[in-house]
């Protein structure tokens, strides 16, 4: 009986607590409304939170990523097995053509070894790259983000080019000590300076809401064939030239480009250590806000060197 | 036996939440459903037992979402609240029945949903692709049922049966 009678009590505190709570109810759905207008302000209190958020739950992704991945690799295998199988025919012909190519792309490299030193042309940069886990994969009808479970402590710097075995995958737009996030290139936020053909048509390749690519400020359409392979032209300075985007098609008038990378399905994705003139001179980051500095007023423009 | 028949509700959000997170490698459309998942536990407990399902933790499983999952902080904050909200209006006689719950969360899915996509497209000044979102949602409201019998299980495993709220002077149950 004495239990039953707490049980009353709390009951009617709880039924009591849940009056108090509709105001609270209200007021949480009105400071959500708050958040989504700082949201869109980009108010550096919303940066801030959402970097602690995933900070704090790094670890967490992390864990549940590696649990979660033999069930995440029964159902691509489920969902890949009929498209394996004709691209599996497709690939055949492709090696041995490729094949053919590869002994071409050695003799033209040798000649272009002995050719470089004798015009003194100055060495392209070298980088190096890290392999990491994708701990949170892209969801959602707003933007097409990745985490992944590196950070600061990993070397990674905004800015940096993500590419896994097909292509490029994107650039980090956000990291902290233990996370980063990635903008992958179907987000409509992105936009990557690309040349298109062998004819090297200069171009931009940006995401859209429907989750594909397409091609933007093309100097001439007509030039464009349909299949031809889009790379990045490394003209924004943040990205090194020459990387895998995907392949041009043509339809109804309209450029669209079908990624290499599998960016519906990431699980592991590589960070290219690659500081483009761009990045040296603090200018990365593209289109995401900074904070405001506190001395000038301006873009903070860490980094810079005198 | 209390803390458990207090906890409950929160736990099976918690766990919910898990889920949500784990990246299974579903086709988009089994990514937003994913998203919408959260929206199941929030509305059964908030018709079943409103003062179960703290508003705050409502709140702060639509903050981890939001920014986890990119978008602007508050989104799905505000999907998983209206939930909240759709819940506890509905909430009343009848209320404990499985079938009377799904039939309500039919109802309350719609402005989650329409909130969804109302969000995106307003702040894209464009309109969103329904189609996936449509789907999540038949999705979601399909599982309904599965997850609150699982939930009323839960609850009557201690001798709570949530049609029956307690009386003074009631036999315990």
């Amino acid at each position: 009986m004495p239990v039953l009678r707490d049980d009353l009590d709390l009951e009617r505190g709880g039924r009591r607590r849940a009056n108090r709570s509709g105001w609270g109810l209200f007021a949480l759905v009105f400071l959500a409304i708050s958040l989504l207008v700082l949201s869109r302000l980009e108010h550096p209190v919303v940066r801030d939170l959402r970097t602690s958020v995933t900070e704090l739950l790094a670890p967490v992704l992390s864990t549940l990523a590696r649990w979660s991945e033999p069930i995440a690799t029964r159902i691509g295998a489920s969902s890949d097995a009929r498209r394996l199988i004709s691209e599996n025919e497709h690939l055949r012909e492709r090696v041995a053509r490729l094949e053919g190519w590869e002994a071409r792309a050695r003799e033209l490299q040798r000649r272009l070894d002995d050719l470089a030193p004798m015009v003194r042309m100055v060495p392209e940069a070298g980088y190096t790259f890290l392999t990491m886990r994708v701990v949170g994969e892209p969801r959602g009808p707003f933007s097409r983000t990745a985490l992944v479970g590196a950070g600061t402590a990993q070397g990674l710097r905004k800015g940096y080019a993500v590419v896994d075995g097909g292509g490029l995958v994107g650039r980090i737009i956000a990291v902290s000590s233990r996370a980063a996030r990635i903008l992958l290139l179907t987000d409509p936020a992105s936009r990557v300076p690309v040349t298109v053909g062998p004819q090297q048509v200069p171009a931009i390749v940006q995401g859209d809401t429907s989750g594909t690519l397409t091609l933007s400020m093309v100097a001439s359409l007509e030039r464009l064939s349909d299949g031809a392979e889009v790379v990045t032209s490394g003209a924004s300075g943040m990205l090194p030239s020459g990387l895998r985007v995907g392949r041009l098609a043509l339809s109804g008038g309209r450029a669209r480009v079908q990624p290499h990378a599998r960016l519906g399905r990431l699980s592991y994705v590589s960070v290219l250590f690659y500081s483009g003139p761009s990045m040296e001179t603090g200018e990365a980051g593209g289109h995401e806000r900074q904070p405001p500095s506190r001395e000038g007023g301006g873009p903070s423009v860490a980094g810079r060197r005198p | 036996m209390l803390v458990y028949r207090w906890l409950l509700p929160s736990a099976t959000l918690v766990v919910v939440l898990l889920l949500t997170l784990a990246p299974l490698g579903w086709p988009q459309t089994g990514r937003l459903a994913q998203l919408l998942l959260p929206v199941i536990p929030i509305h059964y407990w908030s018709l079943e037992r409103s003062e179960r399902m703290p508003a705050g933790l409502v709140f702060l499983v639509g903050i981890v979402v939001d920014s986890l999952f990119g978008g602007p902080l508050g989104y799905w904050t505000l999907v998983y609240l209206v939930a909240c909200v759709s819940g506890r209006i509905a909430g009343g006689e009848g209320a404990g029945k499985v079938w009377a719950a799904t039939w309500r969360f039919g109802i309350a899915i719609l402005p989650a949903g329409l909130l969804a996509f109302a969000i995106p497209t307003l702040y894209a000044l464009r309109p969103l692709e329904a189609q996936q979102l449509l789907e999540a949602c038949i999705l979601v409201a399909a599982a309904y049922p599965v997850c609150a019998l699982v939930f009323r299980v839960l609850a009557s495993g201690e001798g709570v049966r949530s049609s029956a709220p307690l009386r003074r002077g009631a036999a315990a149950p």
